[in-house]
């Protein structure tokens, strides 16, 4: 008999996920949460109820051996890398009163991410090295070419 | 018997019972009068001993400070920085690599510092640790935009590798044309144009233990040293044989050398004894031999 | 091993030493006290008499329970005793004078000893000023491993000619069974040199005492001597 043969036994579907041998009633559904509704879509760690592992954001780093033994892969492991040349005098917040600089992409038709806006600031780079020309420097009203 | 007769009379027990050896006198050990102090502190309830730091030092740089702010254990809610504002977008834009790096870091660690903060002040309530938790939203925009910013990078430069070969030749060309035509005043100007340009179209750093070899140094190395021979040795009687270089053993003794006539005059000399002796490096292993070369320069410079 | 009280005899022969060994459980804050570098469910049932929620009859897991101290005797006799008068004073805190024993536990606001989540700190500062008191009250030298030396608080608590304080050197020794191991041998060892020089010291009295004795036999004889020249 097929598995899904089991389910032609229950009064419904839904029947078939409560388990008789448990003890505890607590009225809830095995898992989910919902017995209406769409059941077309995948039970996810958002739609299961209590009875469903929702995991402990800390895992995925390794793998169970048959053995019940945790190995560590270190290439998953989260790391941080430290800059090689730390620059120290930059914080993570800037003061309010700074002005706020504005970008502005004329000619150039997919804004930051143009051909030929990288072609042209690898130009500027190569023949002027850190000089601001006429179009990269700052204009009036904080308007800069991004 | 007794023994044999199954039912007893209680009488009976007392000829049965298994008599035990009288137990031995304990000897009389006379109390140590020397140990005094037993009189003296008595069994009783003490005070609990409160832990203190005062027993170990901790050094300055005790990795462990960086969760901490200057040192303090909780900042009080006016020394916060609450008017600040995250980095821009634009501002970012602005900054390379390694200040973005950086900025990213810090940021992580005064994140650390803030929910360190937070934690604390949650337990009592979690209206106090409020300020904390605002700040480090702020800070965790500084960080996204971070992020934002070098995947708009990361996004341009896959776009523009269709463009890749009509604008390097653009590039290159224009290059040349400058490089030859320029005077000898531009001469300090032009080599920090040529290393510039070497680092952005062929990946060639100016510190040489930075290098990777790769086909792009290859390419690299030979047109550098094509354009050095044609600026420094136009006039030598050999130019017209030995140009185009298109062997990398040659190309890397050009490369090496000082940009003067004097110097390039002595590489001539040294190439042209190369191909006297035949040694020509194969095309199928330039990387290889390229490579070999710059570790030896690299151990020489140490 | 640690499923009952064991004598000073026994100690000896199964080359223990006297010694003391304080654990500490880290969801708690209780403490434990055993001869051996082990427990067990004994120890518990001896030492937490009167558990209520506040001071519940702690596990045997072994991984909440941290060593925090091991206390060096001179001798098997005094180790003993010490521990005797350490499970005495839990007692006295908790079931004879327990009053007296809250006088001195923090209070939070609604009046119960000062908690957070399970941990109550009180215990284990107890337990470190217990040791303090059962070593005044004995009276002779100790020597005692500390996880960290912050535990042991103020040094003006206690007496510097009875107590010398050490830390446990736990570079290498990542599995506490055998840093407890280590820390044995070296009782052990701490053991037989104390043995040895209270050897010494006795065989150099008995020399004085007959050396004393002799001198007065022969001034007796002397006198005795006189009369007949």
């Amino acid at each position: 008999m097929r598995a899904t043969q089991i389910l032609a036994f229950q009064q419904s579907p839904v029947a078939a996920l409560v388990r008789p041998w448990k003890k505890f009633r607590d009225g809830t559904l095995f898992y989910g949460l919902t017995k209406t509704g769409s059941r077309r879509h995948p039970l996810t760690t958002k739609k299961g109820n209590k009875n469903f592992y929702k995991g402990t954001r800390s895992s995925g780093i390794g793998r169970l051996t048959t053995k019940a033994r945790y190995v560590i892969n270190w290439d998953k492991v989260r790391t941080f890398v430290v800059p090689k040349e730390y620059n120290f005098d930059l914080k993570p917040l800037v003061s309010p009163n700074a002005p706020q600089i504005q970008n502005h992409y004329e000619g150039f038709q997919k804004g930051p991410l143009d051909p030929q806006l990288f072609y042209k600031k690898l130009r500027e780079y190569v023949f002027y090295g850190k000089v601001e020309t006429q179009e990269s420097q700052l204009k009036e009203g904080y308007l800069e070419r991004g | 018997m007794f023994q044999n007769s199954k039912r007893l009379l209680h009488t009976s027990r007392v000829c049965l019972a298994r008599k035990q050896a009288p137990k031995k006198k304990a000897k009389f050990v006379p109390r140590d009068k020397t140990s005094k102090s037993t009189a003296e502190v008595p069994l009783r309830i003490t005070p609990p001993i409160t832990p203190t730091v005062k027993n170990f030092e901790v050094s300055d740089d005790h990795p462990l400070w960086q969760f901490f702010h200057e040192q303090s254990y909780l900042r009080q809610f006016d020394e916060l920085d609450k008017n600040s504002r995250s980095w821009t977008i634009p501002e970012l834009r602005r900054k390379n690599f390694n200040d973005l790096h950086s900025l990213w870091y810090t940021c992580l660690k005064e994140r650390n510092i803030l929910a360190r903060e937070q934690h604390l002040l949650n337990v009592d309530s979690e209206r106090a640790a409020q300020p904390y938790g605002d700040l480090a939203e702020k800070v965790r925009e500084t960080m996204w935009r971070i992020r934002h910013v070098l995947s708009e990078r990361h996004h341009a430069h896959e776009r523009s590798q269709e463009l890749l070969p009509e604008q390097k030749e653009q590039i290159l060309n224009e290059f040349k044309e400058n490089f030859l035509t320029a005077t000898k005043d531009e001469e300090v100007e032009l080599q920090q144009t040529l290393s510039r340009l070497q680092y952005a179209i062929f990946g060639i750093s100016e510190i040489i233990a930075d290098n990777i070899v790769d086909k792009h140094f290859v390419e690299g190395l030979k047109f550098i040293a094509n354009l050095k021979l044609e600026r420094y040795a136009k006039d030598h009687p050999d130019f017209q044989e030995l140009t185009p270089i298109t062997d990398a053993g040659e190309a890397f003794v050009l490369f090496h050398s000082e940009p003067t006539t004097k110097s390039i005059t002595e590489s001539i000399e040294s190439v042209k004894n190369l191909r006297s002796n035949n040694i020509r490096v194969d095309k199928l292993y330039e990387i290889e031999s390229v490579t070999e070369f710059v570790n030896k320069l690299v151990d020489e410079s140490q | 091993m640690a499923t009952k009280f064991r004598g000073a005899n026994w100690l000896q022969k199964n080359d223990f030493a006297p010694q003391i060994f304080l654990f500490r459980n880290l969801e708690t804050g209780q403490v434990l006290y055993s001869q051996l570098p082990e427990f067990s469910d004994y120890q518990i049932k001896k030492q937490f008499q009167r558990p209520n929620w506040e001071n519940r009859r702690p596990k045997t897991r072994p991984d909440i329970w941290r060593i925090m101290a091991v206390a060096n005797f001179p001798t098997y006799e005094s180790s003993i005793k010490a521990f005797e008068s350490l499970v005495h004073l839990r007692t006295l805190r908790d079931v004879v004078t327990k009053d007296v024993a809250m006088k001195y536990r923090p209070k939070n606001e609604d009046n119960h000893i000062w908690y957070s989540g399970q941990f109550r700190p009180v215990y284990t500062q107890e337990a470190v000023a217990d040791l303090n008191n059962v070593i005044q009250h004995i009276g002779s030298k100790t020597t005692i491993f500390w996880e960290d030396e912050w535990r042991k608080g103020d040094s003006s608590h206690w007496k510097p000619e009875l107590v010398q304080h050490e830390t446990m050197n736990r570079t290498g020794t990542r599995i506490q069974s055998a840093l407890l191991d280590e820390l044995r041998v070296k009782g052990r060892e701490l053991f037989q040199k104390a043995s040895r020089e209270e050897n010494t010291r006795k065989q150099k009295r008995e020399a004085d005492r007959a050396r004393k004795a002799r001198r007065k036999a022969a001034v007796q004889a002397e006198q005795t001597e006189q009369p007949t020249v």
